[in-house]
């Protein structure tokens, strides 16, 4: 255990205007070695990423920008400052709520995962990843049917008439819905920490409560910083949840919604969508710029032991508390939408029925397996996509590279109402170039595929963003030494990659395939403008039937849905760690 | 270079499955091309919508698609991607005439729209309507008696002081009916429209939450979540019917406003054919009578369908007069207020 000494190597892996950092030595040797080493093959991957990049967040975005910035959408820009400054306060709230209390949750269960021995870890584990799969409008539902003014829990048992909607609806269940990115982000750095720092910390005298917030916290403050990114920027975009448990309070992602459901003002819509970007744009650049300074290297690739455990009551007392509450909720409301599909009206008429699932088979019948084909589609490239921005980021173009970091993340930081209205600008007819016909038409009913390839495309724009985050982090964290021992073994960038930096960031790619699918099995708002009577989504027959009110038929679907993710997810996770066993041994 | 060679791998590997999607996908635009297909932009309900294109596609052999969206929806998709749909069936009358005002619809009238009375069509053949409902007050009777308050009879009764929070309302932009209340009272304004506004504003403390959507409301007030709904009187029907029993149905006395669900044949259809053929079937007798079988609360037009059980009788129902023409003219200047003078404000109660 003789490494500890690299373990705390601080490597701020390069920032702009930041001449005074250069003298890091870390950051120095870095990018010199690194320079003769772009050989062809980043380069070929460099150009396969911008290509992707440009087809799925490229020619969509442009084609908004124009409508943003036509008189209608300036106009529209304009108002969202001048007649809406309080919308727009409030979606930096809901941000900001739900990145801090997402991250913190996030952190706790991580903790208590990788630090405190108790019985029922797994199942916990499982529990706490449960609301990644979140069916537009099933969560929210739910929690209405739980806690809302005639809510089961309030109502119900303690007789209140509380308000739910609103603030505290949203936050708490968008919250829910983002806390395992936290969660997933963070447990995968702690598995990578060092214990020798640990064993360090006791032996100079550290009490655990200290060690935990001079080591632990400071340790994986990278993750927190890029859980807090996803998490604010999710909280921001969200539209499904302020639809159905907002109340009054209104944000910019609902506002987009009605300006287009309501009127077709695309460029409205537009407008306020960049809008909206202010404020993903600010925190994604704070965040960079933290995550720089702060990023620790604790990856060296030379063998360690295993976490003590940690025992003291100061810590894990508070901490499975938390956790325990919080896993409390997520399983009153998966138990509700799970029973809500089998009863007549939940809460209000409990007898039992099949009814609502004889309705989803004849309903969905083909959805199902139109959405699962294209998640498999999707998912895989997204993962891709996400791995490759992320090496090129951290590794290869420090600089240039953080363009690539933000053109990603726009994935999310567009509301998906206006993504897929510049998938339907941008593709519904052919795309020319120099006169001659590059695409076909892709979106739309006419399109080659029945519209199903601008699904694919949208999939894999929402999927990349939280495996990117997730990657970078995970690779800010090993160190660079580790990977150029294996091309000095004469290991090509490739084969360093799938053989010796993939195992050792085997939960970010858990982390980035886990949400890939499940962004794809439950995007609702993008793909609104763009499914066809060829190609039906499960989502946006789920949002009808809550449309529709029938609230059974919905949690029946999200059940289905539910339980086909998992299905994948677990089969994701097998053919992963087969993977890594193959590499590892 | 074993490097390069696994990029082109990976490529190759994307390539192919795109290609694959592009193939499955072929034969179906192939297909659709032939002269044996409609597609439908539906604007009802999902089980409704599956009814009358798997009754049509039984009748005439057309293979028959379609996609459910709402009317602000559809004409978003008629203008990014015109020629999708051949027919758009569903939604008032007003959006499928702002549709037509953008050269968007081939005007037709159907056979049998003839038998229709005067108000379920255009003269023009822009748009005929296959169905019709009105606004109601949709209340929880349990929660109004918590409250001491009877089921509202006048659009006044729903600004009292104790409904506070308690009025679910529909969002104008995307539903049908949160546009047509706010019509309906520059009507009884006799078409002062700030006097409609107005109304809304003092109403604005009591709505809960504007919901996307019209039918949001009915369950709200049947969880007693809220305990008065402005929402079609079908959507109460059908609440009330699926297992909500407290609800019941009320009609201002001074009148209420009411809708004409409209098909029309869109500009561009890939099978001109088959898009009258569907409008024509949609106004036959058999087509209509799939309402009652659904069933759906709305009531056909056609005077020889069959009204199912419990439809609510329209013939009863006091109504303001409708001009479609105007409900259709001012709809942009309502919403766009909605948005900045009334939703926008919500926060101050």
């Amino acid at each position: 255990m003789a490494n500890a000494v690299i373990a705390a190597v601080a490597a701020p892996s390069g920032a702009d205007g930041a001449p005074v950092r250069g003298k890091d030595p870390s950051r120095h040797s870095g990018s010199n070695r690194s320079k003769p080493r772009e050989s062809a093959s980043v380069w070929v991957i460099l150009a396969g990423v911008v290509v992707v990049l440009t087809l799925v967040l490229g020619l969509p975005v442009v084609k908004l920008l124009v409508s943003a910035f036509s008189p209608a959408g300036r106009t529209a820009m304009a108002g969202a400052f001048a007649n809406h400054a309080e919308t727009f306060w409030h979606s930096i709230v809901l941000g900001l709520l739900v990145g801090l209390i997402g991250t913190f949750i996030g952190f706790v269960c991580a903790y208590v995962e990788t630090f405190i021995q108790m019985p029922g870890k797994k199942a916990m584990h499982w529990l706490t990843l449960l609301p990644t799969i979140s069916p537009p409008f099933a969560a929210a539902t739910a929690i209405i049917t739980l806690f809302g003014k005639r809510g089961m829990v309030t109502n119900g048992l303690f007789g209140l008439e509380f308000n739910i909607y609103g603030l505290p609806g949203l936050v708490t269940v968008l919250t829910m819905t983002f806390t395992p990115v936290a969660y997933l982000n963070i447990k995968g750095m702690f598995e990578n920490l060092d214990p020798a720092t640990f064993e360090a910390a006791s032996s100079l005298g550290a009490s655990e409560f200290k060690t935990l917030f001079k080591v632990t916290v400071p340790m994986v403050l990278p993750a927190m910083l890029s859980s807090f990114l996803v998490l604010f920027v999710e909280g921001i975009a969200d539209l499904a949840n302020p639809l159905v448990i907002g109340g009054d309070y209104r944000v910019l992602a609902s506002q987009i919604y009605f300006a287009v459901a309501g009127s077709g003002d695309i460029s409205g819509a537009a407008g306020v969508a960049l809008v909206l970007l202010v404020p993903a744009l600010t925190v994604f650049f704070i965040q960079k710029y933290w995550a720089n300074k702060k990023s620790v290297v604790t990856v060296t690739g030379k063998p360690t032991g295993s976490l003590k455990p940690v025992t003291s009551k100061t810590v894990t007392v508070p901490m499975l508390v938390i956790a325990c509450l919080w896993i409390a909720l997520v399983l009153m409301v998966y138990l509700s939408l799970f029973v809500g599909g089998f009863v007549k009206i939940l809460g209000v008429d409990n007898g039992f029925t099949w009814e609502h699932f004889i309705f989803v088979h004849r309903l969905g019948s083909d959805a199902i397996g139109t959405t699962l084909l294209l998640t498999l589609l999707a998912a895989p490239i997204a993962a891709l996509l996400a791995l490759a921005i992320a090496w090129l980021v951290v590794r290869h173009f420090p600089r240039f590279g953080r363009i690539l970091d933000l053109w990603g993340m726009l994935g999310i930081a567009i509301p998906g109402t206006v993504l897929g209205l510049g998938f339907a600008l941008a593709y519904s007819e052919s795309t020319v170039l120099f006169d001659y016909e590059v695409l076909p038409p892709l979106a739309g009913g006419l399109a080659v595929g029945g519209g199903a390839i601008a699904i694919v495309m949208v999939f894999i724009a929402r999927g990349d963003p939280t495996g990117q985050q997730a990657f970078i982090s995970a690779l800010q964290q090993i160190n660079p030494q580790v990977e150029e021992a294996s091309t000095s073994l004469g290991a090509s960038p490739l084969q360093t990659v799938r053989k010796v930096t993939l195992p050792l960031m085997s939960s970010a790619l858990v982390t980035s395939i886990t949400y890939a699918i499940t962004k794809s099995m439950t995007t609702i708002t993008a793909i609104i403008f763009i499914t066809t009577p060829q190609t039906k989504v499960m989502t946006s027959q789920i949002l009808d039937e809550v449309d529709a009110g029938r609230f059974g038929n919905a949690f029946a679907y999200s059940s289905l849905l539910i339980i086909l993710v998992l299905v994948v997810l677990g089969l994701a996770n097998i053919l992963l760690r087969q993977l890594n066993h193959s590499k590892r041994s | 270079m074993s490097k390069r060679s696994q990029g082109k791998r990976a490529l190759a590997v994307a390539m192919a499955a795109t290609a694959l999607v592009a193939m499955s996908g072929c034969g179906k635009v192939d297909s659709s091309k032939g002269s044996g297909t409609v597609s439908i932009a539906c604007s009802q309900q999902e089980d409704f919508c599956q009814a009358v294109t798997k009754a049509f596609a039984k009748d005439t052999g057309i293979k028959t698609t379609y996609v459910r969206l709402g009317a602000g929806e559809v004409l978003a998709r008629l203008a990014t991607n015109p020629g999708e749909f051949d027919v758009w069936a569903g939604g008032q009358a007003e959006n499928h005439l702002l549709a037509d005002d953008k050269g968007m619809i081939e005007h037709y009238a159907p056979k049998g729209a003839g038998d229709l009375a005067a108000d379920y069509k255009d003269d023009k053949g822009a748009w005929t309507g296959f169905y019709t409902d009105s606004i109601a007050f949709c209340s929880n009777t349990a929660e109004l008696g918590k409250k001491g308050v009877k089921p509202p009879v006048s659009w006044a009764d729903l600004l009292d002081n104790k409904l506070k929070g308690a009025v679910a309302m529909p969002h104008p932009a995307t539903a049908g009916v949160g546009y047509m209340a706010m019509f309906t009272q520059a009507v009884l304004h006799n078409g002062d429209k700030g006097a409609a506004i107005d109304y809304f504003k003092q109403l604005n403390p009591n709505v809960m939450q504007y919901s996307k959507s019209a039918a949001t409301g009915t369950e709200q007030a049947g969880r007693g979540e809220v305990s008065v709904a402005i929402a079609l009187d079908s959507d109460c029907q059908k609440a009330i019917k699926a297992g909500y029993p407290d609800l019941k149905t009320t009609y201002p006395t001074e009148g209420t406003g009411y809708e004409v669900g409209a098909i029309s044949v869109l500009k561009g259809a890939r099978s001109i054919k088959n898009a009258k053929a569907f409008a024509d079937w949609m106004m036959t007798t058999q087509a209509q009578n799939l309402y009652a079988e659904v069933p759906s609360y709305a009531a056909p037009t056609n005077p020889k369908a069959k009204i199912g059980d419990g439809v609510p009788r329209q013939d009863k129902v006091k109504k303001v007069d409708w001009n479609v023409r105007q409900a259709a003219d001012a709809r942009d200047a309502f919403i766009k207020s909605f948005e900045s003078d009334i939703a926008s404000s919500s926060s101050a109660k």
